[in-house]
């Protein structure tokens, strides 16, 4: 289900009033950066408007990254009272999707938020993969589990999505390294070295999931064992419906 | 209430666009008293950060608070579409900026302003015959 808010950093309150009428959508105010931040786990909007002049001499231009990185689908879009072309360039520039000029316009502000929101969906549909309780998303080249986030490398990120896609099947070695570097001369070294480096990931951001190497087979990402299997398939309903949107155009297995 | 002296005629005093979207949102939500409840809560901002002008002007506090503050009721007055204010909140705040500010000179002419503001949306927003 789509998210039904937006979340407004604004110490000026009539700012998240207007927004939240303008767009028919509740508006959680925050005046302070580190009020939201946070706050951040506990939300998901579906956008986020933030003032670049903040109290206590805050800017916030300075959370966009953060703010980014807690709700990658989120439209993060600056507000400013200054038509001046540095701060705009200085905002996109800080990772804002994109900025509105006061005084606000409704059809001005639904139309941004809904175009940089459907960009937003339409790239992560190419990125995201899902499976058993991981999210791998090749944009941000993060691994998500129910441990944490990690950043991962590209080559180990290829390799994760390539297993992930396999359904649990293994997949020979030789498959690997020609679906990961092409032609490319890679010696058994390189990948066992890699392999070991996407084991670690997966320990460190689930408990149920594990890359197996498979005698006479090749490697798999499967289930730990039957019990974890049992509790992945059990929570499938639920871990796509806390996925970020759209579950049907995402590559969500398992 | 003493007579205003401020560039008073609509046009320079007042965003009407501005104004025109708070009515057509008061429209869209069918309550009649949205523009007072906005003018009423841009009216309190309004007084604590003139409040909080005063403040910096008595402590001799640092620059850049008036600076902020001075941006911070710039933007609500842009959202109220009191544009005279906001032009003159963005005069000061530059003058802020490069140190030369004289908050003597500037907080009547702000409060005088606000004043004007409300009273010019409000008659602005009544339905006329």
């Amino acid at each position: 289900m789509e998210p039904s808010y937006v979340v407004v950093l604004d110490d000026d309150k009539l700012v998240a009033k207007v927004l939240e009428d303008m767009l028919s959508l509740k508006a959680f105010c925050f005046e302070r950066a580190s009020q939201l931040l946070e706050a951040k786990s506990e939300l998901d909007p579906f956008g986020v408007f933030v003032d670049i002049y903040l109290n206590k001499h805050e800017c916030g231009l300075d959370f966009v990254p953060e703010l980014r990185r807690a709700w990658p689908l989120a439209p993060i879009i600056v507000i400013t009272g200054d038509d001046d072309e540095e701060l705009v360039s200085h905002a996109l520039a800080a990772g804002a999707h994109d900025f509105l000029i006061k005084p606000l316009r409704p059809t001005d502000v639904m139309a941004r938020l809904m175009a940089r929101r459907n960009e937003l969906l339409a790239r992560s549909e190419a990125r995201q993969v899902g499976f058993g309780d991981i999210v791998l998303d090749s944009q941000y080249r993060t691994l998500t589990g129910p441990k944490g986030q990690l950043y991962v490398s590209g080559r180990e990120l290829e390799i994760l999505v390539f297993l992930a896609r396999m359904d649990g099947n293994p997949v020979e070695r030789n498959v690997i390294r020609r679906q990961v570097w092409g032609n490319l001369h890679v010696s058994s070294n390189a990948l066992d070295r890699k392999l070991f480096e996407v084991r670690k990931a997966i320990r460190e951001t689930s408990d149920k999931l594990e890359v197996k190497s498979i005698y006479g087979k090749g490697v798999a990402l499967q289930a730990k064992n039957a019990k974890s299997l049992g509790v992945l398939l059990e929570d499938k309903e639920h871990l796509l419906q806390k996925m970020p949107k759209k579950p049907r155009d995402r590559d969500t297995r398992l | 209430m003493e007579p205003i002296e401020v560039d008073d005629q609509q046009g320079k005093l007042l965003d009407e666009e501005a104004i025109n979207i708070l009515l057509s949102l008061a429209v869209r939500k069918k309550n009649a008293n949205y523009l007072p409840e906005i003018l009423s809560i841009f009216a309190k901002q309004a007084s604590s950060i003139l409040e909080q002008l005063q403040h910096c002007q008595d402590s001799m506090a640092q620059i850049s608070d008036c600076h902020n503050l001075l941006h911070q009721l710039k933007g609500s007055a842009q959202t109220v579409g009191a544009r005279g204010l906001a032009k003159r909140c963005g005069k000061y705040q530059k003058q802020a900026a490069i140190g030369e500010l004289r908050l003597g000179e500037a907080l009547p002419e702000i409060s005088n302003l606000l004043q004007a503001s409300l009273v010019a949306i409000a008659s602005y927003a009544r339905p006329h015959d």
